[in-house]
């Protein structure tokens, strides 16, 4: 990635001006040790709070979970492509000072889990109650035959957020939350779509540090060709039940046009149709870290444990979900 | 070198800083290659930090023991840097704190005893074992060779060179080794080949206490 910025400050330099831009909806800890915490301005100790780290440098991802009223009460972002430090999850926690719990949430990378896991043992000494939630979508970062907690994270991390949010609203106990998103990493899945534009290929699998792709199609270089790859593999991999609904969130990576996700998405729904229709979408741009041209898409399956809190929209400075 | 001091520990750890920080290039290359490439700036990042807070006073003259400048030492890679290598290098240094309390100055054998249980505590904290592809293939034969060395009677010098060539030759094994820890494991078999660029941190910390060791007798 090129930047005009130190790569040094970029994190913390980006959160003072997101909270600048729009201190209605988020704040800097300005006392902080490395200064990359986020705090919503709607931040209450008076139930389970959500806390959300992830490595800087994602665009809107993890920034924007603290920018709005309804995900995340606050995000610790680590430097560029790197976990941030157990020792800034543990400020926020002392910050928001709830006694009602903390939901430490993360993609399941290995420097996401020793940072959260080590914030955790420093929280607890000091009594707080806390509990991991590593989120596990992509559904081929592993062989087919690994246990699913095995998986890394991709972008389903949105919807699992969107929903322990809404249930921590309702003064669910943290043990109830951490019941329930353990339920939404059962049932949710996800695949990155990318395409090779001089060799014509449409790759399924890819990393996004550039690991190589899982699955490589060389006849199969069209959207709506991608969008029936990428539902197959996630339709074999969750085997819908009748009683859930089908939503779909779409990212589009770094270089992908407007347009063509929402292409994508068309396609999508149409190829639905063909087995289980699609209950609703969100398409954005949530993440940019994979520096191709193509998609992430996840597929959650949502029973009546998960289907209410997925109803409203949430809306933060950069994106809808 | 008879015991060592906090004076001569503080050295050493500068020169530590200054390799790791001079390597910041080299381990980004090594990472780049099967990683997500953040190895080498984070490091750099952690050992600057480690640097500027061990650089705040003399501690011989402050009084401080060892155990003070360890404990300073690894909370600023864990406070700064994040990451894995921000827990993982943060625990070489406080892991073994236990060992050193209240010791005005360290023999060879409370040194390995010292990183002996950091090694452990690593190993603990992120369900590393030898042939992973990680720093620990650096990290393990090190410490197995301080302790060698401490139970033979070698001097401190010695101890620590044999312990330098045993992670180098530990960070050469990795490179025939696929990665199964961290990012670098969904590069499957483009790992093989490659060094691990934490083993090779690794090796450089001991490859500069080994220096120091030896210009301070």
């Amino acid at each position: 990635m090129k930047y005009l910025s130190n790569p040094d400050f970029i994190t913390k330099d980006c959160a003072d001006g997101l909270a600048l831009v729009y201190p209605e909806l988020v704040q800097t800890l300005p006392d902080s040790f490395n200064g990359r915490i986020l705090l919503s301005s709607t931040i209450t100790p008076n139930r389970v709070n959500l806390i959300v780290s992830s490595g800087g440098g994602g665009g809107p991802f993890s920034n924007a979970f603290a920018a709005s009223p309804d995900l995340a009460d606050a995000v610790v972002n680590g430097n560029i492509c790197t976990a941030p430090s157990a020792y800034d999850i543990y400020e926020a926690v002392k910050k928001i000072n709830s006694p009602h719990g903390y939901l430490l949430m993360y993609n399941n990378f290995m420097g996401d889990w020793l940072n959260n896991d080590l914030a955790l043992e420093l929280i607890e000494t000091e009594g707080y109650k806390g509990c991991l939630i590593p989120i596990c979508d992509d559904c081929l970062s592993v062989p087919e035959d690994a246990p699913r907690s095995e998986r890394t994270g991709l972008i389903g991390i949105l919807y699992a957020v969107k929903i322990a949010a809404a249930s921590a609203r309702t003064g669910a106990s943290l043990k109830e939350i951490a019941g329930l998103i353990e339920h939404v990493n059962q049932r949710m899945s996800s695949v990155m779509v990318t395409f090779d534009f001089e060799k014509k290929l449409t790759m399924l699998g890819e990393g996004i540090s550039g690991e190589p792709a899982r699955l490589i199609y060389e006849d199969q270089f069209t959207l709506e060709a991608a969008a029936r790859l990428a539902y197959d593999v996630l339709y074999k991999d969750l085997e819908p039940e009748k009683n859930e609904k089908i939503y779909i969130l779409i990212n589009r990576n770094q270089y992908t046009l407007y347009e063509d996700a929402f292409i994508l998405s068309k396609h999508l729904y149409g190829y639905s149709q063909t087995k289980t229709p699609i209950h609703q979408m969100s398409v954005g741009y949530y993440d940019r870290m994979s520096e191709s041209y193509g998609f992430s898409v996840t597929m959650l399956c949502a029973d009546a444990r998960i289907d209410p809190f997925m109803r409203k929209r949430c809306f933060t400075e950069s994106f809808i979900v | 070198m008879q015991d060592i001091n906090v004076s001569k520990l503080q050295k050493a750890l500068f020169l530590v800083c200054d390799k790791i920080i001079a390597a910041e290039p080299m381990l980004t290359e090594l990472d780049t290659i099967i990683g997500d490439g953040d190895h080498g700036f984070g490091m750099r990042i952690g050992f600057s930090a480690m640097k500027k807070e061990l650089s705040r006073y003399d501690y011989m003259q402050e009084n401080k023991i060892p155990y003070d400048l360890f404990k300073d030492a690894g909370m600023a890679l864990i406070r700064v840097m994040g990451g894995t290598s921000g827990v993982i290098f943060g625990t070489l240094f406080i892991g073994g704190l236990p060992a050193l309390e209240n010791r005005q100055t360290l023999t060879l054998t409370d040194l390995s005893e010292y990183i002996s249980i950091s090694t452990s505590k690593i190993r603990q904290r992120g369900r590393v074992e030898q042939g992973d592809k990680t720093m620990y293939d650096a990290l393990f034969p090190a410490s197995e060779a301080l302790t060698a060395s401490a139970q033979n009677g070698l001097s401190v010098e010695k101890a620590f060179e044999a312990a330098y060539f045993a992670a180098k030759e530990g960070a050469e094994k990795t490179k025939a080794m696929i990665s199964r820890k961290g990012r670098s494991k969904n590069f499957r078999d483009k790992t093989l080949g490659h060094i691990d660029s934490g083993a090779v941190s690794t090796t450089l910390i001991f490859e500069a206490l080994f220096e120091s060791f030896s210009e301070q007798k």
